[in-house]
């Protein structure tokens, strides 16, 4: 039951509100989905002035309640990481539910099914977390969701930063719902570096299958400094499908989702290698 | 609290529950057209409605965060006598059956066409698709859809002055 709704338009109210118990809300889709049934003060923290992309050489940066539209028409965004972003929003979700959800909403929620914490953790990510009476800190997205408590718990996540590396990157992502307002039922985003001819920097993560975003750390062993043969993404992708672990879902069994994992990492490297093997 | 804001282009100003949706407040107008088909679980598009014209699923959207914002349903569309192209459009190409979806796939269409005049089939299919029909198969939508934004171009067409004018408007962008 929502007892008050505050509307704060400076980051440090905002701060305060959720300091005092507030729970912060941008999109909001999932807490009204959720039928929360415990008493909540909401902070609504869509008019902090958050809603901005920055870019500069090296980085892009995104204020936390840019939306999945505003991602998407987002032209300026460089390179391969502007690229993947727009794509991982445009995959997400119907077009009134991606004029609302924020960057930093799908992030901080932890969802097992969020799409976009899957490409940020590819994209090496981090994110800035604020509270009232402390400096604001940033960390690696990765290890933000793998904490057991959230650290923006208590105050806000407020901005999110991508690097943007020098040099020849492809990216793959593949997302697979059955209808393009549900939930994925598994989500692989990969990304890589070419040196030459062989691969560097290869990230190879998999989502909705269990809490949190997972990275498929083998797989990425077996292509790191090689040459991506078809045969060896191929061995790439059936070690991600064999090592995932899958968290049961009474939307399809494990066994299925587990094939779906391999489909769709094949997928995603094949994508990658053709955009890192592109002639510049 | 006090909710002002305006409602197809009227001011408005009325009192809410500080947890209710957009779509209590709006059905408490009166406004008809904005309907509930999933239980505010935001998956069906039957409450759609434009918030600052973005489509938006009136059943999850706070209510308190249109605020001095500007609302649009489809009764600020067009009436039977004056029915707007995109409601001239479904019934002539056949989109609407049984009609509860139309309200939201109308308000859908309407932000699409007024973002991009020409959209492609993709386009349209993409805009739709936070909104269930369980009547059509959605082929005869997406025709209607197409067929109004070919009438609204053709209209603007019609529309333009003839003569120097518009050719010097045409040059004068052009060097922009």
């Amino acid at each position: 039951m929502i007892r008050a709704f505050h509307q704060p338009t400076a980051v440090p109210a905002a701060l305060a509100l959720v300091a005092r118990g507030g729970t912060p809300a941008a999109g909001a889709t999932a807490l009204y989905t959720s039928k929360a049934t415990r008493d909540l003060t909401l902070v609504d923290i869509t008019r902090l002035g958050l809603g901005g992309t920055s870019v500069s050489k090296s980085r892009i940066v995104l204020g936390a309640t840019v939306t999945m539209t505003g991602l998407c028409d987002a032209g300026d965004l460089p390179g391969m990481p502007g690229a993947l972003l727009r794509r991982a929003a445009r995959a997400l979700g119907s077009r009134a539910l991606r004029n609302v959800i924020t960057v930093g909403g799908n992030v901080a929620h932890v969802a097992y099914w969020a799409d976009m914490p899957v490409a940020l953790v590819a994209l090496d990510a981090e994110v800035e977390v604020r509270k009232a009476r402390a400096a604001a800190r940033w960390l690696p997205v990765a290890e933000a969701l793998a904490a057991r408590v959230p650290p923006w718990r208590g105050g806000l996540l407020t901005r999110v930063r991508v690097p943007v590396g020098r040099g020849t990157y492809g990216f793959g992502y593949e997302r697979f719902a059955r209808t393009s307002n549900d939930y994925a039922l598994a989500t692989v985003c990969a990304v890589a570096r070419r040196d030459r001819d062989v691969l560097r920097d290869v990230r190879l993560v998999v989502g909705a299958i269990s809490a949190r975003p997972w990275r498929a750390v083998a797989a990425e062993a077996l292509l790191e400094g090689f040459e991506p043969t078809p045969e060896r993404l191929a061995a790439a992708a059936a070690l991600t499908a064999e090592q995932a672990r899958i968290a049961p879902n009474f939307r399809s069994d494990a066994g299925y989702r587990r094939k779906l994992i391999g489909v769709l990492a094949r997928r995603a490297l094949e994508s990658t290698v053709t955009w890192a093997l592109r002639e510049d | 609290m006090e909710l002002s804001f305006s409602v197809n282009g009227r001011d408005t100003c009325v009192e809410c529950a500080p947890g209710a949706t957009l779509f209590q407040v709006l059905r408490k107008l009166g406004l008809t057209s904005v309907k509930k088909g999933c239980d505010d679980e935001g998956t069906c598009g039957t409450c759609s409605v434009l918030l600052d014209g973005e489509l938006v699923l009136s059943c999850i959207t706070p209510a308190p965060r249109a605020a001095g914002r500007a609302v649009i349903t489809v009764e600020a569309l067009g009436d039977p006598a004056n029915p707007h192209p995109l409601q001239r459009a479904f019934v002539d190409t056949g989109a609407v059956q049984c009609g509860y979806c139309t309200p939201g796939m109308v308000l859908a269409a309407k932000a699409l066409l007024d973002r991009k005049p020409a959209p492609a089939e993709a386009d349209i299919r993409d805009a739709l698709s936070s909104n269930l029909c369980r009547c059509t198969g959605y082929v005869k939508i997406v025709e209607a859809v197409s067929l109004a934004a070919d009438r609204m171009r053709e209209g603007r067409e019609r529309a333009k002055p003839k003569g120097k004018t518009v050719v010097r408007k045409v040059r004068s962008k052009e060097r922009v």
